[in-house]
């Protein structure tokens, strides 16, 4: 299926802005982010004394005019960072609802597409089951980045999906080194917090998307309804629930659903993970420019 | 509770209908969402069902049953057909007995006749349990019986008997209209009530009334309806009105007058034809006849017939021969001021009194005083030495006061007065004292018991005593030095004496049945006898009023200062319509029957209206909760 979202326009939109990452990730050499770490960028950073052993050039003489004294001029250094990005493919993502799949992608994209802008290196991570497929390896430059673009919109969402297990699993998640993105509904029973406990104890920064569609936010359908679980392999699957949605289930609904987003939250906040809930009805732009911005991943 | 539709249960197909909607609506329909993760969340939410949630769908189920019945039940429009009162069989007899109800034929009176119908309709009702309710229509209609049952029968039966063993029938009219009007009351109660009317009256309109003829075919009536004494050149002439009803026929109308000019009997007749129902006038004229008569006892007038109704044959003429009233008039110097009012007096009641006037005066052969044997005393300048006792006594210019007279005189007032009012009082009616000038007075030291009528320079002129043992009038001034007797007012003062001292007893000699009759006496009281000796009282207030019910002559006695009896007699007739026993009158006092109502229903309509807002309320209430 064709993303309405992944026109030039959008990624036109996208080239005035950057990933803000964490300044003590390590990185790779090369690359667009300022560290922690000294190198040998133009931007001033600190002076030291000359240390046996110091290049002399690095010598600041009219620091030594004044104090008589050998001080070496220290500047920042830029790092190139991975960029992970995790995108669950399990059916509740857009079997019932492509636009909620689309978005997805459209989110992966914009956040990729700034990656490979910022000369960043950029993986997406298909989380089908429990396991994290990587089809188009690590993309550095758009040429590549467009390449897996367009593979990703036709991209199908099936099955269910284990994001703890898959990316516990992930063999190459690196560390200390980038900013990983997990984009989903987080709809599972399976323990996603486990990947997240991994990947800061991977020393990633982490990002956890939340997709949801107005539906999902404020469901609008009430009676005796038996609700079939896109994720349900047969009608008879425990997941799928005969229910008699009354007024006072809908707000059991929408005060269910507020507890989770709250608990996710602040599990997030104590693991010094980000965390934002879109709804997939608002523009993409807006996530983008508001809530990324919102929460400093975006400068 | 009855249906005026029963179709409307038709409606309640819709319980099957709804049945069927409930039986086919699927269970649950089928969602597709994208997880059902939070509906698994949300379930730990939910609120804890109170009891009325668990049974919320069972509710809501009976409240559309509910609704649908009760539609079904407007449709049928619901009454409750209040509970019809059982037909009550009830008679309300209205015995009318007015005088002509005496009318008799075979011995039998139509009042006996129509108590023993009455007697007979009860025995009927009181058979069928019926209430029986009888009125008696006299003088004043009442109730003999008042929707009684059998169980008063017996009680009821008696006193009608003894109705016809007392002759409770009046001699009078009947207050019919009275009577209906009880009946009116009995109809309000049970508007299934019959009255009837026993009566020989016809009445054109009934309005709502049975009139049961108690008349008989052989039943006819001659009378003596009215008579008149008329004086035609000094000598009586005696006019009769006379008529026979239900009979053409020849009749003799006798006239007897007794005490003719003071003898015997004159006995006079005439024959009369009869036809039609229609009133015949006889005239017995006394002047032309053998012996004519200026002066009577009485008249008896009469027809000899052996018809129906006999209480109506005789009449009784009285008034023909007027008492006497002796006047004295006593002055040594006699003027003519007390002659001359004195006779005008006498000429103006000549028509009620014959008034035998004697003056004494020095000129007169026998000067003495008499005191006694005079209905009335004038002296003036010179008194008697004692007071009369046996007639009104007026004293002018007294140069003494007589022995027994409380009077103290005192010395003579000269000069020029004008009199003014003392005590209102009859002798004093239409006098206006303030014209009147006065020269010369004598005044009065003590008056004990007497009532000042004039005033004279504050001393009494004209004063008057009414104790059982005397009656004065005094005057303690001569005529000669006031300008009083040449006024007006001094006639006037002289019949105001008589009229209050000497009144007539009666105003006539002929009353109807029933009528009141005004009394009046010279004495301390009268006595008044019917013919039958029933009515019997005696009055010593006057005016006094006596209501007339039997029919026949009265005697009435009083004995006035002088100590003899006077007697007099009046008469009373059966009133003349009563003697017409086969009258028809156009319209009856109307009975207002109420309509009776077939059925009346209580329309439960509202009820059932009522119930179904509730509840489609109450089916909104659990829908809302629902969802």
């Amino acid at each position: 299926m064709k993303n309405s979202y992944l026109n030039d326009g959008f990624f036109g939109r996208l080239e005035t802005l950057a990933l803000n990452m964490k300044a003590d990730l390590r990185g790779f050499f090369g690359g667009k982010h300022l560290v922690r770490t000294y190198g040998q960028t133009v931007e001033f950073a600190d002076y030291r004394e000359y240390m046996l052993g110091d290049d002399i050039r690095r010598i600041d003489w009219n620091l030594y005019s004044r104090f008589e004294k050998f001080f070496l001029k220290l500047f920042t250094d830029e790092r190139q960072m991975h960029v992970q990005i995790f995108l669950d493919c399990s059916a509740s993502m857009g079997k019932e609802d492509p636009k909620k799949s689309n978005y997805a992608v459209a989110v992966a994209a914009a956040l990729g597409f700034l990656s490979v802008h910022n000369m960043d290196k950029l993986s997406f991570k298909l989380v089908k089951g429990d396991k994290a497929e990587d089809p188009f390896g690590t993309i550095v430059g758009k040429t590549s980045f467009f390449r897996a673009i367009s593979e990703l919109e036709n991209l199908e969402f099936t099955g269910e999906s284990d994001i703890g297990k898959a990316i516990t699993g992930c063999h190459n998640t690196g560390s200390n080194d980038g900013l990983t993105v997990i984009i989903s509904d987080f709809f599972t029973n399976s323990d996603w917090k486990k990947a997240v406990d991994y990947l800061v104890y991977k020393k990633r920064q982490v990002l956890l998307i939340q997709l949801m569609t107005p539906d999902e936010i404020e469901p609008i359908y009430n009676g005796r309804l038996n609700l079939i679980d896109s994720e349900a392999e047969a009608l008879e699957d425990p997941k799928n629930m005969k229910l008699r949605i009354t007024r006072s289930l809908q707000l059991a609904y929408q005060e269910a659903l507020a507890d989770f987003k709250a608990d996710m939250k602040s599990f997030c906040v104590s693991r010094g993970a980000e965390f934002i809930s879109i709804d997939t009805d608002k523009k993409i732009e807006k996530m983008l420019f508001g809530e990324l911005l919102k929460v400093g991943i975006m400068a | 509770m009855s249906w005026l539709t029963p179709l409307g249960f038709l409606g309640l197909i819709g319980i099957a209908i709804l049945i069927l909607i409930y039986i086919l609506k699927p269970n649950y329909q089928q969602k597709f969402i994208s997880s059902t993760f939070v509906w698994e969340l949300s379930l730990k939410y939910r609120r804890k069902k109170i009891p009325i949630n668990k049974f919320r769908n069972i509710l809501l189920f009976i409240c559309q049953v509910l609704v649908i019945t009760s539609c079904a039940f407007i449709l049928a429009q619901p009454v409750i057909e209040e509970n019809q009162k059982p037909e009550i069989l009830e008679k309300v007899a209205i015995v009318d007995a007015s005088a002509s109800m005496r009318a008799v034929y075979d011995d039998v009176s139509r009042y006996e006749r129509a108590l023993s119908e009455v007697s007979t309709l009860a025995e009927q009702v009181f058979e069928e349990n019926g209430y029986m309710t009888v009125i008696f229509a006299g003088k004043e209609a009442s109730y003999v019986a008042q929707r009684v049952t059998a169980e008063e029968s017996l009680e009821l039966l008696s006193t009608l008997e003894e109705m016809i063993n007392d002759d409770t029938c009046t001699y009078g009219k009947a207050d019919i209209d009275g009577a209906v009007k009880l009946a009116q009351k009995v109809v309000d109660v049970n508007v299934d009530a019959e009255v009837l009317l026993y009566t020989g009256t016809d009445y054109l309109a009934h309005n709502g009334v049975t009139i049961v003829d108690v008349t008989e075919n052989g039943e006819w009536n001659a009378a003596i309806l009215d008579c008149e004494a008329l004086v035609e050149e000094n000598y009586y002439t005696f006019k009769v009105s006379v008529a026979a009803y239900n009979r053409d026929t020849d009749l003799l109308v006798h006239c007897d007058i007794k005490g003719a000019n003071g003898g015997g009997t004159v006995r006079m007749e005439l024959p009369v034809r009869c036809n039609g129902d229609e009133t015949k006038t006889v005239s017995f004229v006394t002047q032309n006849a053998q012996t004519a008569v200026h002066e009577f006892e009485s008249v008896h007038v009469y027809v000899s017939e052996n018809d129906s109704f006999a209480a109506d044959n005789d009449f009784y003429i009285y008034g023909g021969k007027k008492p006497e009233l002796k006047i004295l008039y006593y002055s040594p110097n006699a003027n003519i001021f007390f002659a001359g009012s004195v006779m005008s007096v006498r000429d103006t009641l000549s028509g009620r009194w014959s008034i035998e006037y004697k003056e004494i005066n020095k000129f007169t052969e026998s000067a003495e005083l008499p005191v006694s044997g005079y209905d009335f005393y004038i002296y003036e300048n010179a008194m008697p030495d004692i007071m009369p006792e046996d007639g009104v006594v007026m004293l002018v210019n007294m140069d003494k006061a007589p022995e027994g007279l409380p009077v103290i005189m005192g010395s003579e007032v000269n000069g020029t007065f004008n009199l003014s009012y003392g005590e209102s009082h009859e002798l004093t009616n239409r006098i206006n004292p303030e014209k009147m000038q006065l020269s010369k007075y004598r005044k009065l030291i003590s008056f004990e018991g007497f009532t000042p009528l004039l005033y004279c320079a504050g001393d009494p002129v004209l004063l008057v005593q009414e104790t059982e043992q005397q009656k004065v009038v005094l005057m303690p001034f001569s005529v000669n030095f006031a300008d009083f007797s040449m006024l007006v007012d001094f006639p006037i003062l002289i019949y105001n004496i008589f009229e209050y001292f000497m009144p007539s007893t009666l105003t006539d000699y002929a009353f109807d049945v029933n009528d009141k009759v005004s009394l009046n006496a010279r004495g301390e009281s009268l006595s008044v006898e019917s013919s039958t000796g029933k009515i019997k009282e005696t009055f010593e207030n006057f005016p006094a009023e006596l209501e007339v019910t039997e029919y026949g002559t009265y005697t009435l006695v009083q004995t006035p200062m002088s100590g003899v009896p006077v007697e007099e007699q009046f008469f009373v007739k059966i009133p003349s319509s009563e003697s017409e026993i086969n009258k028809t009158l156009d319209e009856l006092y109307e009975l207002i029957v109420p309509v009776k109502k077939e059925s009346e229903n209580l329309d439960l309509l509202i009820y059932f209206a009522a119930a179904l807002v509730a509840l489609l309320l109450l089916e909104r209430l659990l829908q809302s909760q629902d969802s």
